[in-house]
């Protein structure tokens, strides 16, 4: 039984990361890591900031979705480095371009993985308000967010119906049109409903909205951007390469 | 009442709701394109399928901008996924060529759908760039990965394959394009489309 | 509090007009009921009051509507909102004649003149769809949405929220996501919103239409203690047992034009025999369990070639059941109603009646054959509660044709429509029917596919005394049919009119 009179407080507490560091993570992910800006001489840093997502997942408790992504990873780089042989052949080349995908996009993915698992619409709407990116952006990628969901159930109930009603679609093209017009139709009347009573609540007055997200910079932060800076610096100035 | 060309709150809402909607069908194809060969089939499944909502996107968008807020948005969501900043600073671009290709036929000009789309669709391309171009950072980054690895990579992938894709990318959006032409006629002239 | 006069109002691209020149007046306080069949205008008046005539809805508006108090202080509540900040102000692009009468007394001011979100400090609405009224995705944000739009310091958001979260009762309903809400929950957030909003004037539109009966009950608790607070109340509904006792005064409307006002005292005049004189719901306020109807109980001899639900255990996590029934009988060729409480699996049920429910391990007895889960979705037929997400096609005729059984000829289509009254629109869009085509255009479907068995998911919800017993009558031409039907409702005035067995769950 659920306790009715308890007294709600709102919660304050907050999200390991801003959602702006986040964001900038993403970007140096894929400037290092993506694109191997830097070359051979940042390669400390880029090992480092390649096993931040990692790093982070552990301490967000996601650690399922990491160690598969590692997993991937590791066996994927042993394959380049042991067992690749230079051979050809069709087998050798889907492993190829599957591990070279893999290796390369994989920091990149969990990355991206990790932020749409530990930010919230509201966090991340309220990163951009800070970051004066215009409402013209920000409510529809809100909106966007909230709808997914909806089209999610829309689509499990209109699978539902044609399969009571045995509609597979005699082809190809009317197996699509009946699965995505109804879905859009229905998506979009749910669309018109929401913004008549968004409209009603005041969404669009010429005010600067407020928002009760809690964001902000704090020590996860701090340490992120330390860690980075301390890898960055050691990478350019410490003559690493004789170490190894 | 005479209409502003300023975008309100429900447009603002409208965009949300048929971005999310092309980009579950961007979303439904990636996750085929986790088996990697799947990843170059999704210039020709996405533009296929996602003609129909784009679409019936257009038989809404009567003002300038929403085709440009679209497509920033969908950049910001690959660089949100981790797909980089490329698809971001392409569909820069492309939002902007596709919004005046639509505005060119008055918002709505059947025969200017499948253009519009067309452009609209090549933010996609750019996912394929970290794959084909900057290997030279990229050796460079991993020399021990050696010699006849690059090489091999090199035959498999080959720069001119971005022509390829990108000629793709267009093809098929345009077939996707005629194929909700037809699907959508009836809808189109409910929404006094010509 | 809220004035119209001589208000005459068409829809854009519509001939007729929703409105026909209405003169009403709503003091302070007042908590008014308008209700009338489909179409009557009960929503139009609302949509005039908070707005979204003319600023979302366009069309041609004559006459005036005034709202917020003379001289009063309309938006004191809010903090944070500039109070006083509503005034029509001469920037109003209206053209309306009696624009400049507006301007002239500076204190109320016309919705048609002021932008929407000026109108949203005075203003609060709760609409029909408890699934689509969200804007944000967990409760709490949605609490706090009305007052961020506004611009409303954190601290002071917060202050709110925490407040009517704990005035309410709402502690185990924040911070979680509004999808994972039930129906009568979403809509005691969307109530909860109005109340951090903090508006002097509260509108409902249908907002039991898709509740059941111990949510509407629900409703009106809130609504008591809104009129408790002085708030000013202003309700379009069909149905109107739920809220009767409550109310100040009853309006009652037929196309367009106010016929019948009722205040006070005459309130108590309101029985069955006014309601059926005005096409009205019942006032009688009557749990669709209690209704006199016999259970069906057939004896065993009788039952070789009947209808029975067996081994029904169902539950969707391992150590609850939420449906827990060794055998069900159901009257073949007749009409059941299913009822139950909140949570006592009534869609559960009819999901597993129709074999939707993958690990249901139930099977359906039919005139001496064993149906499993998957004969059972070749034969029953479901006609969900939201019938839009049940049509696939762009025209009603192709919509029957796919459904229609093996070996039967186009001509059948023809047949089938006839007998729905939808020929006039065989060739139509589906999605542009009005809500009533659309439901009969799905049972034109379920008549098409020749299956023995139609089962309904609240097929009543939100429609008004006429189009309910249009609708009984359907049932009971199906069952004639020699079909056997089971209705899943909470709708006590369609039980009593269609139904031949109750089976409460």
């Amino acid at each position: 039984m659920v306790d009715e009179s308890r007294t709600y407080k709102m919660s304050v507490r907050k999200a390991l990361l801003d959602p702006r560091t986040k964001l900038l993570l993403l970007v140096l992910l894929a400037l290092f890591c993506l694109a191997g800006v830097g070359g051979a001489k940042l390669a400390p840093f880029r090992a480092c900031l390649a096993a931040l997502p990692f790093v982070l997942m552990l301490i967000d408790k996601r650690t399922v979705r990491g160690f598969v992504l590692l997993a991937a990873v590791v066996a994927s780089e042993a394959y380049i480095m042991f067992a690749f042989t230079g051979q050809g052949g069709f087998l050798e080349g889907f492993m190829l371009v599957t591990t070279f995908i893999v290796v390369r996009l994989a920091p990149c993915l969990m990355m991206g993985s990790y932020t749409m698992d530990t930010t919230s619409v509201s966090e991340f709407s309220a990163a951009m308000n800070r970051m004066h990116v215009p409402s013209a952006v920000t409510i529809p990628f809100s909106v966007m967010f909230r709808f997914f969901p909806t089209i999610k159930e829309n689509a499990a109930n209109l699978h539902d119906s044609m399969v009571m009603r045995g509609i597979g679609g005699a082809n190809l093209g009317k197996f699509v049109e009946y699965r995505l017009v109804p879905l859009v139709e229905v998506t979009s009347r749910s669309g018109d409903e929401l913004s008549a009573s968004a409209l009603v609540r005041g969404l669009g007055a010429p005010v600067r909205r407020t928002d009760i997200a809690r964001i902000g910079f704090g020590a996860g932060d701090a340490i992120v951007m330390l860690v980075l800076a301390a890898a960055l610096a050691g990478s350019l100035l410490l003559p690493w390469e004789a170490w190894v | 009442m005479e209409e502003s060309k300023k975008l309100n709150g429900k447009d603002l809402i409208n965009i949300g709701i048929y971005t999310a909607l092309y980009f579950v069908c961007v979303f439904v194809v990636a996750m085929l394109g986790l088996i990697p060969v799947g990843l170059l089939l999704l210039v020709v499944l996405v533009p296929l399928i996602a003609a129909i909502p784009f679409t019936m996107y257009l038989t809404k968008v009567r003002k300038p901008g929403m085709l440009f807020i679209s497509a920033i948005i969908i950049g910001v969501l690959m660089l949100l996924t981790g797909m980089g900043y490329y698809a971001l600073v392409l569909s820069v671009i492309t939002g902007i060529v596709a919004e005046l290709i639509w505005k060119s036929g008055d918002y709505r000009s059947i025969g200017k759908i499948a253009p519009t789309y067309a452009v609209f669709n090549l933010w996609m391309w750019a996912n394929y760039l970290p794959l084909f171009l900057e290997h030279d950072a990229y050796v460079a980054a991993r020399p021990d990965y050696g010699e006849t690895y690059w090489q091999a990579l090199e035959t498999l992938l080959p720069p001119w394959m971005l022509v390829v894709l990108a000629i793709a990318c267009i093809v098929f959006s345009i077939l996707g394009a005629l194929y909700a032409k037809k699907v959508l006629a009836k809808k189109m002239a409910a929404a006094g489309m010509e | 509090m809220i004035d119209f006069e001589n208000v005459s109002f068409a829809y854009e691209g519509r001939q007729v007009e929703s409105l026909h020149n209405v003169s009403l007046s709503i003091g302070n306080g007042e908590c008014v009921l308008v209700t009338g069949p489909s179409g009557c205008g009960k929503s139009t008046l609302l949509r005039l009051v908070n707005g979204l005539i003319p600023h979302f809805f366009p069309g041609n508006l004559n006459g005036s509507v005034r709202v917020g108090g003379a001289g009063e202080n309309a938006v004191q509540s809010a903090p944070g909102a500039a109070a006083g900040a509503i005034v029509a102000e001469g920037d109003s692009p209206s053209e309306d004649a009696d624009a400049s009468l507006v301007k002239a007394s500076s204190s109320p001011l016309e919705p048609g003149a002021v932008p929407l979100y000026e109108q949203a400090e005075l203003t609060s609405s709760v609409f029909q769809n408890p699934r689509t009224q969200f804007y944000t995705t967990d409760t709490t944000s949605e609490l706090a949405f009305a007052l961020e739009n506004r611009g409303t310091p954190e601290e002071v958001i917060a202050y709110h929220v925490e407040r009517v979260a704990n005035d309410m009762h709402l502690a185990p309903l924040m911070d979680r996501s509004l999808f994972a809400l039930s129906g009568g929950e979403k809509q005691k957030i969307a109530c909860a919103c109005v109340e951090v909003a903090d508006t002097d004037i509260v509108l409902l539109d249908e907002p039991t239409a898709n509740l059941d009966y111990d949510a509407s009950l629900m409703l009106a608790d809130i609504i008591r203690s809104w009129k408790r607070q002085g708030k000013t109340i202003l309700i379009a509904e069909h149905r109107i047992a739920w809220i009767l006792d409550d109310i100040t005064r009853l309006v009652v409307m037929e196309n367009g034009s106010v016929v019948r006002e009722l205040a006070g005292d005459e309130l108590a005049e309101v029985d069955d025999e006014f309601c059926r004189s005005f096409g009205l719901r019942s006032a009688r306020l009557i749990a669709p369990d209690e209704v006199a109807l016999p259970a069906f109980d057939p004896p065993e001899a009788a039952e070789r070639d009947g209808c029975a639900i067996e081994n029904l255990h169902f539950g969707y996590t391992k150590d609850r059941s939420v449906l827990d029934f060794d055998r069900i009988p159901l009257a073949r060729g007749k009409i059941t109603a299913v009822v139950g409480r909140n949570g006592r699996g009534k869609t559960t049920f009819l999901r597993c009646l129709t074999g939707l429910e993958k690990k249901d391990k139930s099977v359906l007895r039919f005139k001496g054959e064993v149906w499993d889960r998957k004969a059972r979705i070749k034969n029953v037929f479901l006609i969900a509660q939201d019938v839009n997400c049940q049509l696939f096609t762009q025209s009603v005729r192709e919509e029957v044709e796919i459904s229609l059984s093996e070996g039967k000829g186009v001509e059948r289509i023809d047949e089938v429509l006839v007998s729905l009254d939808l020929s006039d629109v065989a060739d139509r869009d589906p999605f542009t029917l009005s809500g009533g085509q659309k439901q009969r255009v799905a049972i034109a479907c379920a008549v098409a596919s020749g299956r023995q068995i139609v089962a309904f998911d609240e097929p009543t919800s939100g429609l008004g005394y006429g189009h309910m017993l249009q609708f009984a009558a359907l049932l009971k031409h199906l069952a004639e049919q020699g079909r056997t039907v089971v209705v899943v409702t909470h709708d006590t005035e369609l039980i009593e009119t269609a139904a031949d067995y109750l089976l409460v769950l």
